[in-house]
Parts: C-alpha cells; sequence; structure tokens
C-alpha cells in the first residue's frame, strides 16, 4: 500500500530538483558567454526539431515520408507497432546492464536510509523516469508529428507508449536484481553473468537464424517493400512478438475521439498495471540499489573524463596484466616527465578507445582504395595526394574528437597541475604531444595500409607523410586552446546540455575560422609562389620542393602560435570557477 | 616578527570574485622553521590565499616572495621551491602510488628519488600501496600520498590546507610528526585548518583571517595577552572573539 505521506514527500523532491535545474539553467543565462551558448544552443535544437516536424508537411494523413508511397492502414499500425517493439527491445537490453534502481549520488544514502517502502522509492524513481522520457522523447515527437492521421492524438499515445516502455524496462532491471539475489543465494555466490551472457547470446542468435530462415527479412530494395512488410507482419512469431504494442500503435494512430479515448482507457489501464506490478513486486532493492548506482555514477564520472564506450566500463585493478611500466620515451627531464603520465594513462586505460580508432582509420583506407573512387581522382599522383588527404584530414578531425588524452581528461586535477614548477607553454606542449603522437602514428599506419594494398608510390609520398604530425599537432594543439578557454565538463543526460551544444558550435566555428585563415594566408603564399616561379623561370621540381617547405614552416608556425595560445589559456584558467 | 631572512613573505595580497572580495590587503611573513596557523570561518579566503601563494590561482594585487623569488616574476624558480597539499588531493588515477613519486621527483628535478621515495612510502605507512592506482586510493591514503608527493621535494616552502582530512588516528599522530619535523629541518610552514586543536598543537604564531581581511597575527600568548581572550583563554574563545561570532567582554 504507497504511503501517501512519503510519497508526497519524494514528489516534492522531484518538484525540488525540477527547479533546480531550471534555476541552474537561467543563472547560466545570467553571463554574457552563457546567454550567448544557451541561445545558440538552443536555437540549434528548435531549428532541428522544426526541420524535422515540418519536412514532411503539417497535417498529412498518411505515414508518409518513412517509407514514400502511401500504405494501407493496417501496415501502419503494424510499423508503428514495430517501432514500439524495437525500441522496448532496446530498452529491456540496456535494462539488464543494471540489476536495481538507479539513483543520482545525492539521493542513494539519503533515501535508502529514509523511512520510505522500497514500493515507494520505486514509484517515486518510475516518476522522475516517466518525466525525462517525456523530454527525450521529444525528438519522435518531431519525427512522427507531420507523419500522424492526427498528431495530438499520435503524440499523446506515443508519449504514453514511451513512458510504459521505460516503466517496463525498470521492472525488468528490479526483476533481474532479484533474480540475482535469490540465484545468488542458491548457487552460493557463484557469477551467473557468463552463463546469462550465454544464454541471451542462444536467444539473440535463434531468433536471427529463425527469421533468415523463414524469409521474413527485408533483404532486396528492389521487390514490393509493402509486399514484405505484409509478409513479415504475417509472420505468427513476428506477429506475437509485436502483440503488446498493439494497444499503443492504435492509439498513436487514432482518426477519431471515439477511438482515441477507448484506446486511451486501455492503455492507462495497461500502463497502471504495470506500474503498480512494478512497484509492488520490488522486495529487497537495497544493495542492488547501491551497487547500479555506483556503477553508473562511475561511468558517468569516466565518461566525463573522456572515456568513451568500452573504455568506460572497465578500470584496470592492481595485479591487472595490462598494468605494467611504460617506458620513459619522451625522456626524464620535466616534459618528458608529464608526456610519460600521458602516455601511462593512454596504453592502460584505452583499449576500447584505440580499437573503434583502428576501425575507422581502417574504414578510411579502404574508402580510398575503393577502384570506382580511384577512377574518379584522376591520375596517380592526384588520387594519391585526394586519398592521403582524405585519410589525414578525416582521420584527424575523428580521433582528435574521440582521443581525450589530453587537458580534457585533466580537468580535476588542475589545482596540482598548476602549482609544478614549468611554464604554461611547456605545460601545455608537454600534455597534448602524446595524442598527436598516437595520432600521427596511426595516420601514418593508414597512408602506409593504403600503399600497401594499392601499389601505387610517387615519390611525392614522403613529403605528405613529412606533413603529417606537425599538421595533427596543429590540430589537436588548437583543440585544447580553445577548450582551456571555455571548459566544461560534461557529462551525457546532464543539464546545461542546451549551453554545451551552444559552446560546442561556437567553438567548431572558431576552430574552422583559425584554420581558415592560416589556410588563407598558406594559399596566398603558395600562389605568390607560383608567380614567383614564373617569372624567373624557375624548374617545376624546384618551386614542389619550394611549396612543400613554405607549407611545413606555415603549419609549424601555426603549430607554435596555437600552443602558445595554450599556455595562454592555462595560465589563466581559473581553478576556483565550476566547470560543471 | 618580520626579518629580512623570511622563506615567504606576501604585501598586500588581494583578490576578488566578481563584486566578492575574497581576500583583501592580506600581509604577513614566514620564518625558516616557522609554522603559521592560518584559521578563519568559512568563506573566509583562506584557501584562495593558499591557492595563490601555491601560484595555482594568479595574482591580482599583491606581492609574493618565495626565498626572495618573486612569484610572478619568477614563477617556475619559486614554485620549484614551494610544495602545496591542497585540501582534496587529486592523484592521477593511472598511476600507481611509485609511479606518482616517479613524476614528482621528474617534474622537480630530483635524480636520486628511488630510496628516498621508498622511504616515504614507509614514513607515510604507503609501502604496501606502493602499486595501488591513484584512482583506487581512499580519501587517507590520497592525502598521505599528496604528503609524500610534498615531502619528496624537499620544499623551503610548505603550504598545506586541512592536512589532516581523512587520516585515521595513527596517519594524524605521524603527518603531526612530519610536520614538526619538516620545520625543525627549517622549512616556513603555512597550515589551516578549521581544527584549532591542531593549530594549537603544532603552529608557533597564528593568522586568524575574517572576510578575507587579518584579524588578527601573533602568537597564541600574545592572543591570550590582548583583548581578544582573558587570561588563559582558549584558541576557540580567541577565535570567536576575532572573527565576531561572539563579542569581547568588557
Amino acid at each position: 500500500m504507497a504511503s501517501t505521506h512519503s510519497l508526497t514527500t519524494l514528489f516534492g523532491l522531484a518538484r525540488l530538483h525540477w527547479r533546480a535545474g531550471f534555476r541552474k539553467q537561467f543563472r547560466r543565462m545570467r553571463t554574457p558567454s552563457g546567454c550567448i551558448f544557451g541561445l545558440i544552443g538552443g536555437g540549434l535544437i528548435a531549428s532541428w526539431m522544426g526541420a524535422l516536424m515540418f519536412s514532411t508537411g503539417h497535417g498529412g494523413a498518411e505515414l508518409k515520408g518513412l517509407m514514400g508511397p502511401a500504405i494501407d492502414p493496417l501496415l501502419q499500425v503494424f510499423l508503428v507497432q514495430c517501432f514500439l517493439t524495437a525500441f522496448a527491445v532496446l530498452s529491456l537490453f540496456s535494462a539488464f546492464n543494471s540489476k536495481g534502481l538507479y539513483l543520482p549520488k545525492g539521493e542513494v544514502h539519503a533515501l535508502l536510509s529514509a523511512p520510505i517502502s522500497s514500493a515507494d522509492l520505486v514509484r517515486y524513481r518510475l516518476l522522475v523516469d516517466a518525466g525525462k522520457t517525456v523530454v527525450s522523447s521529444m525528438v519522435f515527437v518531431a519525427l512522427f508529428w507531420g507523419r500522424l492521421p492526427k498528431p495530438g492524438y499520435g503524440v499523446f499515445g506515443l508519449l504514453l507508449a514511451l513512458f510504459t516502455i521505460t516503466v517496463l524496462s525498470r521492472a525488468a532491471s528490479l526483476a533481474l536484481g532479484n533474480t540475482n539475489l535469490w540465484l545468488g543465494r542458491f548457487f552460493q555466490g557463484r557469477s551467473l553473468g557468463r552463463a546469462g551472457f550465454m544464454l541471451g547470446a542462444l536467444a539473440w542468435g535463434g531468433m536471427i537464424f529463425f527469421m533468415v530462415k523463414s524469409d521474413v527479412v527485408m533483404f532486396g530494395l528492389d521487390m514490393d517493400i509493402q509486399e514484405r512488410i505484409r509478409s513479415f507482419a504475417a509472420n505468427p512469431l513476428v506477429g506475437l512478438l509485436a502483440a503488446p504494442a498493439r494497444p499503443f500503435a492504435e492509439l498513436v494512430l487514432a482518426k477519431t475521439a471515439s477511438g482515441f479515448l477507448l484506446w486511451l482507457a486501455v492503455d492507462v489501464g495497461l500502463l497502471a498495471l504495470v506500474f503498480e506490478l512494478c512497484a509492488r513486486s520490488a522486495g529487497e532493492i537495497r544493495e542492488a540499489t547501491m551497487a547500479t548506482s555506483e556503477a553508473l555514477a562511475k561511468r558517468l564520472g569516466a565518461i566525463s573524463k573522456g572515456h568513451s564506450g568500452v573504455s568506460a566500463l572497465g578500470r584496470l585493478k592492481r595485479g591487472d596484466a595490462r598494468l605494467r611500466r611504460v617506458p620513459r620515451v619522451f625522456g626524464r627531464g620535466k616534459i618528458g616527465t608529464i608526456a610519460w603520465a600521458q602516455l601511462v594513462g593512454v596504453t592502460r586505460f584505452s583499449l576500447g578507445t584505440f580499437l573503434l580508432c583502428f576501425a575507422v582509420v581502417g574504414f578510411l583506407v579502404m574508402l580510398t582504395v575503393d577502384k570506382d573512387l580511384a577512377g574518379e581522382l584522376g591520375p596517380p599522383d592526384k588520387e594519391m595526394a585526394i586519398s592521403t588527404a582524405i585519410i589525414v584530414v578525416l582521420g584527424t578531425m575523428y580521433l582528435g574528437t574521440s582521443m581525450r588524452f589530453d587537458f580534457r581528461t585533466s580537468l580535476t586535477r588542475m589545482e596540482s597541475l598548476k602549482s609544478w614548477p614549468l611554464s604554461a607553454s611547456r605545460l601545455f606542449f608537454a600534455t597534448v604531444l602524446p595524442q598527436a603522437l598516437i595520432m600521427t602514428l596511426l595516420l601514418i599506419a593508414g597512408v602506409l595500409s593504403r600503399l600497401a594494398l594499392t601499389g601505387v608510390y610517387e615519390p611525392v609520398l614522403l613529403k605528405y607523410i613529412a606533413l603529417i604530425p606537425a599538421f595533427v599537432y596543429a590540430w589537436v594543439s588548437l583543440d585544447n586552446a580553445v577548450f582551456l578557454f571555455f571548459p566544461v565538463k560534461f557529462i551525457p543526460g546532464q543539464d546545461g546540455a542546451v549551453h554545451h551544444m551552444g559552446r560546442s558550435i561556437l567553438l567548431l566555428l572558431l576552430r574552422v575560422i583559425l584554420l581558415t585563415s592560416f589556410g588563407v594566408i598558406l594559399a596566398g603564399t603558395l600562389f605568390l609562389l607560383s608567380l614567383l616561379s614564373d617569372f624567373m623561370g624557375m624548374g617545376a621540381e624546384l618551386v614542389e620542393n619550394l611549396g612543400f617547405w613554405l607549407v611545413l614552416f606555415g603549419i609549424l608556425v601555426a603549430g607554435a602560435l596555437f600552443s602558445r595560445l595554450g599556455g595562454l589559456a592555462l595560465s589563466h584558467y581559473d581553478v576556483s570557477k565550476s566547470i560543471s | 616578527m618580520e626579518t629580512n631572512s623570511s622563506l615567504l613573505k606576501v604585501s598586500g595580497l588581494s583578490r576578488a570574485y566578481g563584486t566578492v572580495q575574497a581576500v583583501d590587503g592580506l600581509s604577513f611573513e614566514v620564518q625558516p622553521g616557522e609554522i603559521l596557523g592560518l584559521v578563519g570561518p568559512n568563506g573566509a579566503g583562506k584557501t584562495t590565499s593558499l591557492r595563490t601563494i601555491a601560484g595555482v590561482l594568479p595574482i591580482q594585487s599583491g606581492e609574493i616572495q618565495v626565498v626572495g623569488r618573486d612569484l610572478v616574476e619568477d614563477p617556475i624558480g619559486a614554485k620549484s621551491l614551494l610544495a602545496w597539499v591542497p585540501d582534496e588531493p587529486q592523484p592521477d588515477e593511472n598511476l600507481t602510488v611509485l609511479e606518482h613519486l616517479e613524476f614528482t621527483a621528474g617534474i622537480y628535478g630530483i635524480g636520486d628519488w628511488g630510496e628516498i621515495a621508498h622511504e616515504l612510502l614507509a614514513r607515510f605507512d604507503l609501502t604496501a600501496k606502493a602499486d595501488a592506482l591513484g584512482g583506487e586510493l581512499s580519501r587517507g591514503m590520497r592525502q598521505k600520498l599528496a604528503f609524500a608527493q610534498a615531502w619528496l621535494t624537499r620544499p623551503r616552502v610548505l603550504l598545506m590546507d586541512e592536512p589532516l582530512s581523512g587520516l585515521d588516528p595513527l596517519g594524524i599522530r605521524a603527518a603531526k610528526a612530519e610536520i614538526l619535523q619538516m620545520a625543525a629541518e627549517g622549512a616556513a610552514i603555512v597550515l589551516s585548518s578549521h581544527l584549532l586543536k591542531l593549530i594549537e598543537e603544532l603552529a608557533d604564531r597564528l593568522l586568524i583571517l575574517d572576510a578575507g581581511r587579518a584579524v588578527f597575527t601573533g602568537t597564541l600568548e600574545e592572543a591570550r595577552a590582548s583583548d581578544l581572550a582573558d587570561s588563559g583563554g582558549s584558541l576557540e574563545e580567541i577565535f570567536l572573539a576575532a572573527t565576531g561570532a561572539r563579542p569581547v567582554e568588557d
């Protein structure tokens, strides 16, 4: 039985959190930079949502745009069912990563020690999640808006469906926690994670096998797509899997008020049933909730320090095989020491990031060895120049964003950093050097792999390779300098996302302006060189060599200037100001 | 006590955050072998002052000299003679405890660090944690590591902000002994803490800050003799009177 008093108090807490969130946003808007970042971020989100909402015209009577030609109403219902089922499956999969409720750091001890029943705690958390679901579902609302028979009904139905899915996934987490606890006792603490993973993989593989075997997967774009969907829908297993979503799909696609009210009653009943079942079936949740909250807090912390994906999941512990001595490859001076410490972090904690970066560089290499592309790029020397540029420029852009072994991971230690007896410029150089070096090695490996795959070699390739370290260092130092002028510790899903987006756009613009300025100066200088060479009758080889040295010199000057800028930003960095 | 032999000399230090004056014209000196206890209510400007002296925050106005080296004109020279133990040490979570000492040795240019490092690990009860990562350490262990790093640099000036936070009773006793030993070897120490008993026990002189200003500078005996407390009054009484929390009785 729900305790009215504790629930009222908990809802009061949720209301205070919401108010605090809005207050924080308004406070950010008080400073000029906060105002600019907020307006740009808000404008960007609004224009994106607007583009999604009105791209196919508001008030369309059919589910069009997604599938092309108009499709019959039964298939429309089935497609919405599929969308909701897919969303539910994804949510359930993510739910299986945790075995309890997630409570934020500031709440976990206070609420678990408070005189509140588990059921009330679950109800509170479900309703908080519902609020978050409404906000995060806005993108789906915008996407479906112009594609639904009655947008008002449809959007309401969609939000209700997504909320029900959220409740379901929380119920799954809690059930898993309870089962784990029970099984743990039954098997006396033996780890069941691996067996669970194997079972899940078997079930997933079996489903894929069945779908391929029964020829219901939609391969072949040349075939009649509606026919394919119809045969897919007719499959009994697919029908069974999608059936629970049917009442919600009907609500989303309701065309009349009576139909809407009928399905609304059914769906609200279903939601209430799932909600109360979830709350009342919550048994002993404290241990699982502590573990889940701690694990998620750690993961968010790791992400905020620049680790992502696989890297954010696991940390090394004492005795781990990867916890080995890293050689002092940069020497034993002050710069060498700082660069070494950075390198230790790279080698110990970033396997996932590395694998992903390898894959992306590999993809770029494969893109440039594609025969069709090669044919379009002209003679071998031109093809090699363009291909190398694609690998290096796109690779640098990607690696610079995903590899964060620089100041972006050092924000929590700035107080120590700034007390070291070292000039700000040297400290800046030492910190970004390892990242630039690793990116350079990866890109050179990519260029050489392409050479091995195509066999196309021109001597000028050596010059291109010689430019890579300077280019990469200039890029990384610019990235870090700009970051240090406007530092922010961003955690996905935290408040301030709008400001962060605005800030990112502005920083991107700033980087583009700085890089373009250097590009224009270099291009102008090269143009003058070509004019001069015509005038003086210089040989082509001499002009090419002069051009190469000019470009190299220009990039090195840019790198030095960006380093100086970074040093300046570092010395102005105020550790007492909040960066969250 | 102001002489030319001061290892740390702070003159007219001021710092504001927007309209809030965090530190307002602070001046003091610390002699070799002296421990200066910095006390004050929350928000009095203790941490801001220490961070500025450590070179972590830029100087807005005023002058700081570390062993005669000006922190603005020769920041690297000044910093290399100074060690800073912040109130919440944040070790590098990727480095082991021993690697932290190797790192500190590299930054401060200490060649023969190995033997001293192991000795410091033993003195601060960190030997068993030598291979533990910074991210694995408890609050107390992080504090001990910060001590060991500071001690490794053999500083002439040592700044400590709430140095005993998170330490167990044994750790507190060891830390107090180490601080006294460091002073006995001639270092000038500034120790900020809310633990008035600790200040009473260790400090040779007091500096009481309130709203960014020094409201009392002198020895505990001088404070007791002043109108801040009745004769023989405790530091707590002196502190409360100096910061306006308790009116001075006539």
